[in-house]
């Protein structure tokens, strides 16, 4: 009995061992570290299909992207000859892809790429095949795609490639060009530079720091600095400059306002210089300064010899000529009750008048220069016209007395104050009364003063004497010209050129207002009436 | 009476215009040059001073300057009587204080003698006194 308990314990441990093998065994094979395990579950996940058969060809394995691309159900294919699914079965399978045409259960033929790989076990037994088969279509598609990328990718290439051959090209032709403009710009430059240096005008070019970046030989002579020097600075050049210009000062003056300066008659070691400044522009900003120097030592030594010459001349030649109308004067004034010779008084009241009209001819070739070039003084202030008109008149009366001509002032107005130089008017009147006695033989010389609505003073001069020819109006204001160049020499045709010059000095202006052959002409010139108001506001 | 200092190196001239304000009751005293006329006039101490511009040793507008610096002679009324008529001199001149610049040539003896008298009428000094 015994015996048999024991055997029945036995045999129970025998069986729960056995059991307990058997569940570790299945759960071996169930477990991930089982190759075979996972392997269906990866077939079955591939898209492409995947069959296996044994060595007799007889399927024995298909997975879902295999049903579904043949339309047959797995459990129907299992058992097949592989040669029922291939439409032409290959004989001598090759592992090569190879294209074929596969029938599916619903008789669609399709075209798929087949791979046959042999399968040997561990003991090089050859065990069956692994078939895989993709559908051409979708192969297709991805080739075409990847064909069509592959040519975008090709034109592209092409494209890159072109325009890499273009921007070689677009390279060669810029470093021509270049080439050509920085030979233009040297060739530009030494042109310039050898300009710069040969000027007649000095030339100093500054950067905005003040520091001198070019000068020129012309301007070197001008600061006497010797040709060779370098390393010139704008304190070098001032200690040349007498006078207040200070060169530092007006080249800031230019590096921040960006203005043209001109500095005239400047003195530079015993030389004389206009200095002219402008600032250098790059990029709308100011990179520096140049200084112009116009030498003109020469100018002013022969403008100062010229006013020296006149200065000379108007006190040598009036100096005289003013003693002998004075000395006539004196004999007119306090001898001539004592003369009793009437030849002898004609005499000196003929050196009376021939005295004043030298005086007048030297006054006028004296004055025309300096009264063209703005030297004389004209003033201008008020002056009662009526009393200078009066004082001509009487001046000039015993010239038209001895020619029997009458005189007269025939305005009623009292007073008419005009703004100008008294002895500027006096000259003028006296000019236009002498010409119209000059050229009148017979009749009046008769002076008016009118108010013209522009406040105006117009004296009006006008004699019966022989009038300007037609041919000879146009010039008549002109210098050296006579109002009747047919008759003998005895002015020097200055006197209506310098009244016109002296009227114009004084804002006014002058005109023959009419002239009639055989009958006589009127000349007439404007002055600015005077009045308070306008005098005042502007002091 | 009034005296006048003319400042003048041309004898003729000294003469004329001499004779001429002596004729019009003037004291006259003549200098010939700009030195003399810096040394006669604090001692004449003229009612008026006629001066010439271009004369020997000092010119006439340096002898403006100074008799217009002088503060025993700045007060004396000057009259420029030349013969230059550059618009320079007659500038320089009024603007140092001369009264009136008047060219010789253009005026009479007794047109300066007249000018002279309104002159010194203008400045309150009574002609003759």
């Amino acid at each position: 009995m015994l015996l048999n308990l024991y055997y029945l314990i036995f045999l129970s441990v025998i069986i729960t061992t056995a059991f307990i093998l058997i569940f570790l065994y299945k759960r071996h094979l169930h477990s991930l570290s089982n190759p075979a395990y996972i392997a269906s579950d990866i077939l079955e996940t591939i898209n492409e299909t995947v069959i296996i058969t044994n060595a007799m060809c007889i399927i024995i394995f298909i997975n879902q992207a295999g049903e579904k691309l043949l339309k047959i159900p797995q459990k129907k294919i299992v058992g097949k000859n592989i040669s029922e699914i291939f439409s032409n079965p290959q004989t001598g399978i090759t592992p090569n892809l190879k294209e074929i045409n596969i029938r599916n259960e619903e008789g669609e033929i399709i075209s798929v790429s087949t791979s046959f790989n042999k399968i040997i076990n561990e003991n090089q037994n050859f065990i069956g095949y692994s078939i895989t088969l993709e559908e051409n279509t979708t192969r297709r598609k991805y080739i075409s795609q990847l064909q069509k990328k592959v040519d975008e990718l090709a034109s592209i290439n092409n494209l890159l490639e072109e325009n890499i051959k273009n921007k070689e090209q677009e390279e060669q032709k810029i470093e021509q060009k270049v080439q050509e403009k920085t030979f233009d710009i040297s060739e530009e430059h030494t042109r310039l530079y050898t300009s710069i240096k040969n000027l007649c005008f000095g030339f100093i070019m500054t950067d905005k720091e003040k520091n001198i970046i070019i000068i020129n030989n012309t301007a070197k002579n001008l600061f006497s600095i010797p040709n060779k020097e370098t390393n010139i600075t704008l304190d070098n050049l001032q200690t040349h400059i007498q006078g207040d210009l200070k060169l530092s000062k007006i080249v800031n003056l230019i590096l921040t306002n960006n203005k043209l300066l001109a500095y005239n008659n400047n003195s530079i070691d015993n030389k004389y210089c206009n200095i002219y400044l402008s600032p250098v522009i790059l990029d709308l900003k100011t990179a520096g300064a140049v200084i112009l120097t116009e030498d003109i030592t020469e100018e002013q030594n022969t403008e100062k010899s010229k006013e020296d010459f006149f200065t000379i001349a108007s006190h040598e030649l009036r100096s005289p000529l003013t003693s002998i109308r004075g000395y006539i004067s004196l004999i007119k004034q306090s001898y001539f009750a004592d003369i009793k010779n009437e030849e002898l008084i004609k005499i000196i009241i003929d050196i009376d008048s021939l005295s004043v009209r030298l005086i007048n001819i030297v006054n006028d070739f004296l004055d025309t220069p300096k009264l063209e070039q703005g030297k004389i003084r004209v003033k201008k202030e008020p002056c009662d016209l009526v009393e200078i008109v009066k004082a001509c008149i009487k001046e000039t009366n015993p010239i038209a007395t001895s020619k029997n001509l009458l005189i007269k002032f025939t305005s009623s107005i009292e007073s008419a104050t005009a703004l100008g130089d008294r002895d500027k008017i006096r000259q003028i009147i006296i000019n236009l009364i002498s010409n119209g006695i000059k050229y009148t033989e017979q009749g009046e010389i008769t002076i008016a003063i009118e108010k013209t609505p522009n406040s105006q003073y117009k004296i009006l001069i006008k004699d019966t004497g022989k009038g300007v020819s037609k041919e000879n109006i146009k010039f008549l204001f002109s210098k050296f010209q006579r109002t009747d160049p047919n008759k003998p020499m005895t002015s020097t045709g200055l006197g209506l050129y310098i009244s016109k010059l002296l009227v114009e000095r004084m804002d006014g202006s002058i005109s023959l207002e009419n002239t009639e052959e055989g009958k006589g002409s009127t000349f007439s010139f404007t002055l600015h009436a005077y009045e308070q108001s306008i005098v005042t506001n502007k002091s | 009476m009034n005296t006048i200092l003319l400042v003048e190196d041309d004898p003729s001239l000294i003469e004329i215009y001499s004779i001429t304000f002596a004729y019009e009751n003037f004291i006259i005293e003549v200098a010939h040059d700009g030195q003399e006329c810096l040394q006669k006039v604090k001692t004449i101490m003229p009612d008026i001073i006629l001066l010439d511009l271009m004369m020997p040793e000092m010119n006439g507008i340096q002898v403006l300057d100074k008799l217009k610096k002088d503060k025993e002679t700045k007060d004396i009324p000057i009259l420029i009587l030349s013969n230059i008529s550059e618009s320079t001199y007659e500038t320089q001149a009024l603007e140092l204080g001369a009264l009136q610049y008047l060219i010789k040539s253009q005026y009479l003896p007794m047109d300066i003698a007249n000018i002279v008298k309104n002159t010194l009428l203008k400045n309150h000094i009574n002609p003759h006194s």
